[in-house]
C-alpha cells in the first residue's frame, strides 16, 4: 500500500499565518463596526460631567508592553481633560509609569489639545513620579502627597507648587482615574482607591480602564459598584475614542481594532476547523 | 513609503525582530535581546529607585538631621545579614515587619472588597419593576441567571465533601457557569496578547517604513 505523505503543521506556520492575517487586514483596512457599550459611555459621561477648574488624579500602573490597548485611553482622557479645563495630578506605582506619563501629556499639549491657553507645569498638571509599596504607598499619597512626594518626577519641589497646594491630599480630588495591566494589586488598587476615599465619607468618583486580560477580574467590582465606570481592553479605548469624537487621524485603538477582529476570526475559524478534524478522526477510529 | 532615519526607531525594529525571531528557533539575535532587556531593566530599575526613593525619602531626611529614618535604614540593611547563617534571624525583622504592614493594611480592604461588599452586591430582587410598573424583564432575567450561577457554583465545589443528585446536577450547572468565565477570561487574555502582537506590527509599519496604515 502506498504511503500517503502526511500534512504536518508546525507552529511556525501558524505565526506566519497570523502574521500574513495582520499585515492583510492592515493594508486592506478593513471596515468596522464599533458600538461603544453602556460601560464606555459610562466613562464618558463621567468625565464629562466634571467641572471645569476641578482636579482629577490619574494613576499610571502599566509598562511599554501593554502600551496598544492603554496608551489610547490614557491620551484620549487626558484629552478630554484637557479640552474641559480640568487640572491633573500624575502618579504611578509602576518604574516606567512616569516616561508613559511625560510621552502622553506631552504629546497632547503638542498636538494643542490644551487650546490656545496652553497648560502651565505645576499649576494644571504634575507628574509626580513613580512611588513603591503598591496599596501602603496609595494610602500614604492619598492622605499627603506633599509628604509622600516631596520632589516631582523631574526634580522640581511640590511645595512650590500650586496644584499640590490647593490639594494637599485627597480630599479635593474631584475624580481618580486608573489605567492598569496585569501586574499583581493592578485589579485591586482602583478598588483601594474607592474604599479610601468612601472611608472618609467623600463622594471622589473612580474610574478605570484596563488591559484585556484582567478584564474578567474586573467585572466583579463594575457590578458591586467598587467601580464607577470602566474601559475594557482595546475595545473599550476604541469606544472611548469614537464617543469623544476624535478625528479620524488620531484613532488609535479603532484602527488596531480593525485588525484585531480579522485575527479573531482567524482564531476562530481555527478552533473549529480543528474541532472539525478532531471529530472525523474520532468518527473514523 | 517614508523609510525612518531615527537611530532609535531602527534600534527597537532590530529588537523587535529580534524577540520574534525565537518562534523559529532559539538563536543569538534572541539571546542578544533578551539579555540586554534584563541589563537594561536591572539598570534602569536601580537608578530609579536610588534617584526616585532612597535619595528623596531616606537620604535627604537623614541629611537633614530626622533620625527616625535610621529605622527604615536598618530594616533596609539588615535583609543583606540574611547572607550569613549565623546573622540571617535579623533579616527576619524587616520581612515581618513588611508582612505584618501589608498584612494588617489589606485584611480590611480584602474583607469589604472581596467578601462584604462581593455578597451585598449580589442581593437584590428576583423580579425588577420598571417606574411605569411593568416588569423590567432583561434585568429580571439577569438577576435570577446571577442567582442560579451563585447557587450552582457554590454547589459544585460541594461535590467532594457531599454529593447527592441534587447536588451533583446542580454542580452540573455550576461547572458550565465556570468553563464560561474560564473561557470569557482565556478569550480576552488572547485579545489582549494579540492587541500587543499587533502594536508592534503597527511600530514596524508606521514608524520604521513610514507606511501609513
Amino acid at each position: 500500500m502506498e504511503n500517503k505523505p502526511k500534512l504536518e503543521i508546525k507552529p511556525i506556520h501558524l505565526y506566519i499565518l497570523l502574521l500574513t492575517v495582520i499585515v492583510v487586514a492592515e493594508i486592506m483596512k478593513i471596515d468596522v463596526t464599533i458600538a461603544p457599550s453602556k460601560l464606555s459611555h459610562q466613562f464618558y459621561e463621567k468625565i464629562s460631567s466634571i467641572p471645569p477648574e476641578s482636579t482629577v488624579l490619574f494613576s499610571v500602573e502599566y509598562d511599554f508592553s501593554s502600551n496598544t490597548e492603554l496608551d489610547p485611553m490614557l491620551e484620549a482622557s487626558v484629552k478630554q481633560c484637557m479640552a474641559r479645563n480640568i487640572k491633573m495630578i500624575f502618579v504611578s506605582l509602576t518604574p516606567e509609569g512616569p516616561g508613559i506619563i511625560h510621552k502622553v501629556v506631552e504629546k497632547n499639549i503638542k498636538n494643542g489639545a490644551s487650546g490656545e491657553k496652553g497648560l502651565i507645569y505645576g499649576k494644571d498638571y504634575v507628574n509626580l513620579g513613580y512611588i513603591t509599596g503598591g496599596i501602603i504607598a496609595v494610602e500614604s499619597f492619598m492622605a499627603d502627597f506633599q509628604m509622600t512626594f516631596p520632589k516631582d518626577f523631574y526634580g522640581h519641589k511640590t511645595s512650590e507648587m500650586e496644584i499640590i497646594t490647593l490639594n494637599p491630599d485627597i480630599m479635593n480630588v474631584n475624580s481618580i482615574i486608573d489605567f492598569s495591566s496585569g501586574f499583581i494589586d493592578a485589579i485591586y488598587i482602583p478598588v483601594v482607591y474607592k474604599e479610601f476615599v468612601k472611608g472618609r465619607g467623600l463622594t471622589t468618583k473612580v474610574l478605570a480602564g484596563t488591559t484585556a486580560s484582567i478584564v474578567a477580574n474586573v467585572y466583579p467590582f463594575v457590578q458591586s459598584k467598587q467601580i464607577d465606570a470602566f474601559l475594557a481592553g482595546l475595545k473599550g479605548a476604541a469606544d472611548y475614542e469614537l464617543l469623544l469624537k476624535l478625528p479620524e487621524k488620531e484613532h488609535k485603538a479603532v484602527k488596531t481594532m480593525r485588525v484585531q477582529v480579522a485575527v479573531h476570526v482567524l482564531l476562530i475559524a481555527l478552533i473549529v476547523l480543528t474541532n472539525v478534524i478532531f471529530f472525523l478522526g474520532k468518527r473514523k477510529k | 513609503m517614508n523609510i525612518s532615519t531615527d537611530i532609535n526607531i531602527w534600534i527597537g525594529a532590530f529588537l523587535t525582530v529580534s524577540v520574534f525571531s525565537i518562534l523559529f528557533r532559539d538563536n543569538i539575535f534572541y539571546k542578544f535581546a533578551e539579555a540586554l532587556f534584563i541589563g537594561v531593566s536591572a539598570g534602569y530599575f536601580f537608578s530609579l529607585w536610588l534617584y526616585d526613593i532612597l535619595i528623596p525619602k531616606l537620604f535627604e531626611p537623614l541629611l537633614r538631621g530626622e533620625l527616625i529614618y535610621l529605622v527604615p535604614l536598618f530594616l533596609g540593611l539588615s535583609l543583606f545579614l540574611s547572607f550569613n547563617q549565623k546573622t540571617r534571624w535579623i533579616s527576619k525583622i524587616p520581612i515581618a515587619f513588611a508582612v505584618g504592614i501589608y498584612a494588617g493594611v489589606n485584611f480590611i480592604y480584602y474583607l469589604r472588597s472581596y467578601i462584604i461588599l462581593q455578597i451585598s452586591s449580589n442581593i437584590f430582587g428576583f423580579v425588577v419593576f420598571t417606574e411605569t410598573g411593568n416588569i423590567d424583564w432583561a434585568t429580571s432575567v439577569n438577576n435570577i441567571i446571577v442567582y442560579v450561577g451563585v447557587v450552582t457554583v457554590l454547589l459544585n465545589f460541594l461535590r467532594t465533601y457531599k454529593s447527592n443528585f441534587f447536588v451533583k446536577n446542580a454542580g452540573n450547572i455550576g461547572m458550565i457557569y465556570i468553563m464560561i468565565a474560564l473561557g470569557t477570561a482565556f478569550g480576552y487574555t488572547v485579545m489582549s496578547r494579540m492587541s500587543i502582537l499587533i502594536g508592534r506590527i503597527e511600530f514596524l509599519f508606521n514608524k520604521v517604513f513610514g507606511i501609513a496604515l
